[in-house]
């Protein structure tokens, strides 16, 4: 049996960032990291470039051979991890061997998961989470002229807009309406209506009764609407965390492994980060799924830092609705909340909508702290916004320079405060 | 040791926000004026007059590159630059959500991301920079030249808390290397253990305790033996103030005037700061001190401090230079020459050196003090050599700031009325244009 000080499960955002920040306060102790896959460390999120040709295949990789050595990463491929066994600090792969670590890492990340829709056992669907699952739909769409993608959140409609790229007719087809986590309705109005314009069709409020082959294509019959018809399935209505190799050890889990401020589980020496963690949120406390970029990245590198004792190391501050969204030439970001919501009110809100220009801004405040900003063509800084938010800067003094001027604004702040 | 990275520095309290750095990069960068294509952006706050300056930090651990889903953003070892692959980006923008500094921004003419490359280290938005708000900052050249060389100077010294003479004998000696004799009269330097107890000292070197009387002389002696048994030694002096203008004064002025080989390096901290805060000959006027105190009669010191860099000057030192721990290039530039200089005459090192215990400010203000001495023009850098005989000054004393912006620094000065304020400044102006003035040709040969 072999054994490492640093056990790190996974190899995308959350498990790299660890690796690194280990390596800013242990230069020797040895790290071994583990993926199911045998390829490179990558990100889900450069998948939707690979289907439409954007990036080659081989160019989605984030670390090659000689940064990982640089690392001094143990980098195992094709090695899944079958349980893990907290008393005897070891796990167990799928092949029987068992690996020993002093501290461990679990960053497995999230599968799709099945879409809840009866029938679509019987019909075959592509899903968007791995490099093969992108190569098996890039080849798929040669030949095909039409698909329906099923799901409203950003891999779906990444998807989506790579095969209208490539000349496919799709449907979008969402249970309420696109990205509404991210946008409010008269920001998703102007969404569809550009995706509309590429020729990407979207039925809304949707109620999916069945999914059925017909006449070798697939058929997705919807309630009191008439049903879609497509030579493809793309499905992409959310993802579950990689768990199940959990069981019977001990570690707590919920929807994921559940985790506290530093990025701990219930069980001594073992983290977790990314997609797998349900670590407690922004706004409040209760744990959840936070499966962003930007929190991977956070959540991985406080673990690492944890399990090096770094003192630089601060409480996690939460999971908090995050993305850009970039279609089409068109730009757009969310941060935090993007509705009027429990103890907001319209009042709080400013909002500039000019769908002619399709431009849309729209800011949330909460005792003149910024709580949610979302936007669509303005040239306003995620970052900025982002920071005013997180670090809850209290913009009463500035509020009317801020509605007045937020890019600049927000510059001046960015300089003063976290300069 | 790690390595350390030139930065482009912004000095918000310079900045007017004329936008030429912002013209000047979308021009280098894409041949045209227009603003969009610049990698720099000034937030220009008209009613406070205040600037926000929203360019890449090239940071440490930058949280774009760890954003980055392509491996686009990639921070290069050697320069620090994070660099962006526009091959190998897929325009997500997840970089300017990463960057808290507006560091990364999508320009609106191409849908694509645009950062600072640093123009290859040669930025092209300082030299635009009208009122010099933008500063290259090559320091971290020094860390990566000397960084790995070897503190000859043991940890723990009895210093004070942000003592500025620790700094100075750290990093003298760190240059000079350990082929070097030296002196420690009396004084801080001494004082804080540099000649050690019982038989045991903390320099590495080797290290002796002259007289305050006797250093230049004592030093020029063991020079005379080396040389006599044909070993190239550096011979290295840290006096203080007193041991060099005052009570070592006739020594020093002999062993110049003979042209005795050696660095004599005067650590200035105007006054006897080791024995109860006593005025010297170089403490300036104005200055509380325990024999100089303040008063119904007295308003400070009376009288002015002895320019004894110029005395040295007129010595005809082979070298003579001022310094400042606030401006780090510019010692180790001056220290090579001395040491250079130092193989035929006197070198004569003057070097600024605030004092918080005795000057009544707080530690974290040292290298603040150092520095606005140098802006407000009551210490000029200078340098002499004495084979081109001229003064030249090594930061130019045209754009300084008041005097009174040093002086509200420091504790000594705290009593002073408006009436002695003008006098220092008309002080300080009239040294610089006697500066400017100087010169000590060596046209005339001598005979036999």
């Amino acid at each position: 049996m072999t054994s490492c000080k640093y056990l790190i499960v996974g190899c995308s955002h959350a498990g790299m960032s660890a690796a690194e920040a280990i390596r800013v306060r242990d230069d020797k102790g040895s790290i071994t990291m583990l993926t199911r896959e045998d390829l490179m460390p990558y990100s889900p999120t450069i998948l939707p470039y690979v289907i439409s040709g954007r990036t080659r295949p081989l160019a989605v990789f984030l670390k090659d051979e000689d940064e990982m050595a640089r690392l001094k990463i143990d980098f195992r491929q094709a090695a899944t991890v079958s349980g893990v066994n907290p008393s005897d600090r070891t796990v167990t792969l799928a092949s029987g061997d068992r690996l020993a670590y002093e501290k461990l890492l679990l960053a497995t990340g999230s599968l799709p998961a099945t879409p809840p829709f009866p029938g679509i056992e019987s019909i075959p669907y592509h899903t968007l989470r791995t490099v093969d699952d992108a190569l098996r739909l890039k080849d798929a769409m040669a030949g095909t002229t039409s698909a329906i993608v099923l799901g409203a959140g950003l891999i779906a409609i990444h998807a989506a807009e790579n095969l209208a790229t490539a000349g496919v007719k799709v449907t979008v087809i969402v249970r309420s309406r696109l990205l509404r986590g991210y946008f409010d309705d008269q920001a998703g109005d102007i969404i569809r209506q550009i995706l509309a314009a590429k020729g990407i069709t979207v039925i809304g409020d949707a109620l999916i009764n069945r999914i059925e082959d017909n006449a070798g294509k697939c058929m997705v019959v919807l309630d009191g609407k008439p049903p879609v018809t497509a030579d493809l399935l793309v499905a992409a209505t959310g993802i579950s965390p990689c768990i199940g190799y959990l069981d019977g050890s001990g570690i707590r889990t919920e929807n994921g492994v559940v985790v506290d401020e530093t990025m701990r589980a219930s069980v001594k020496d073992v983290w977790a980060a990314g997609d797998v963690a349900q670590a407690r949120g922004f706004f409040d406390e209760k744990t959840q799924i936070d499966a962003t970029l930007p929190s991977a990245m956070e959540q991985g590198r406080m673990a690492g830092m944890d399990m090096v004792d770094d003192k630089y190391l601060k409480h996690y501050i939460g999971g908090l609705s995050l993305n850009t969204y970039n279609f089409f030439g068109h730009r757009a970001f969310s941060i935090g909340f993007s509705s009027a919501t429990e103890g907001i009110s319209d009042a709080d809100t400013d909002v500039h909508c000019r769908p002619a220009d399709n431009q849309f801004q729209k800011f949330i405040f909460q005792d003149n702290r910024l709580v949610g900003a979302s936007a669509i063509n303005t040239r306003l800084d995620p970052g900025v916004m982002y920071q005013l938010v997180r670090r809850r800067v209290d913009l009463t003094p500035d509020m009317s320079n801020f509605l007045a001027d937020p890019v600049s604004t927000g510059r001046l702040l960015m300089s003063e405060i976290w300069r | 040791m790690g390595i350390g990275y030139n930065t482009i520095a912004f000095h918000a309290d310079k900045c007017d926000g004329c936008g030429k750095c912002v013209t000047e990069c979308a021009r280098v960068h894409s041949q045209t004026d227009n603003p969009a294509h610049s990698r720099i952006h000034v937030a220009w706050d008209d009613k406070a007059k205040w600037a926000g300056l929203a360019l890449c930090r090239q940071c440490g651990e930058p949280d774009c590159v760890s954003a980055c889903p392509a491996g686009a953003l990639v921070k290069d070892a050697y320069s620090g630059v994070v660099f962006w692959d526009e091959n190998r980006c897929v325009d997500c923008h997840l970089c300017t959500l990463a960057c808290g500094y507006a560091g990364i921004v999508c320009n609106p003419e191409t849908g694509r991301v645009v950062k600072c490359d640093m123009c290859n280290q040669d930025p092209a938005c300082v030299k635009a920079c009208p009122r010099e708000a933008l500063e290259f900052k090559k320091g971290a050249q020094l860390f990566n030249q000397w960084g790995d060389l070897e503190d000859l100077v043991v940890p723990g010294l009895s210093s004070c808390l942000g003592c500025n003479s620790e700094l100075v004998v750290r990093h003298t000696l760190r240059r000079i290397g350990p082929d070097t004799v030296v002196a420690t009269p009396p004084g801080c330097v001494a004082g804080v253990g540099a000649v050690g107890v019982n038989g045991i000292t903390s320099l590495k070197t080797p290290v002796f305790h002259p007289l305050l009387t006797n250093t230049a002389s004592m030093l020029a002696g063991a020079r005379r033996y080396y040389n006599r048994i044909g070993r190239d030694v550096t011979m290295l002096a840290f006096g203080g103030d007193g041991g060099t203008a005052d009570v070592g004064f006739q020594s020093l002025s002999g062993a110049a005037e003979r042209g005795e080989q050696m660095i004599y390096l005067c650590i200035d901290n105007e006054g006897y700061m080791n024995t109860g805060v006593q005025r010297s000959g170089t403490t300036p006027y104005g200055s509380w001190t325990s024999t100089t105190p303040v008063g119904k009669a007295l308003k400070g010191k009376t009288r002015d401090a002895k320019p004894m860099p110029l005395i040295m000057v007129m010595h005809g030192c082979e070298y003579v230079a001022t310094a400042s721990t606030a401006y780090m290039d510019d010692y180790y530039a001056k220290l090579d020459k001395a040491v250079k200089a130092a193989k035929h005459g006197m070198a004569y090192i003057h070097i600024f050196s605030p004092c918080p215990t005795g000057w009544r400010f707080p530690p974290k203000l040292l290298i603040e003090a150092a520095r606005t001495a140098v802006q407000a023009n009551l210490v000029p850098l200078w340098e002499y050599e004495h084979a081109k005989g001229d003064i030249e000054f090594t930061y130019s004393p045209e754009h300084h700031i008041p005097v009174d912006e040093y002086l509200k620094l420091i504790g000594k000065y705290r009593h002073l009325d408006q009436e002695q304020v003008d006098y220092i400044q008309k002080k300080a102006d009239r040294n610089i244009a006697q500066l400017n003035k100087f010169t000590l040709h060596q046209e005339i040969t001598t005979g036999g």
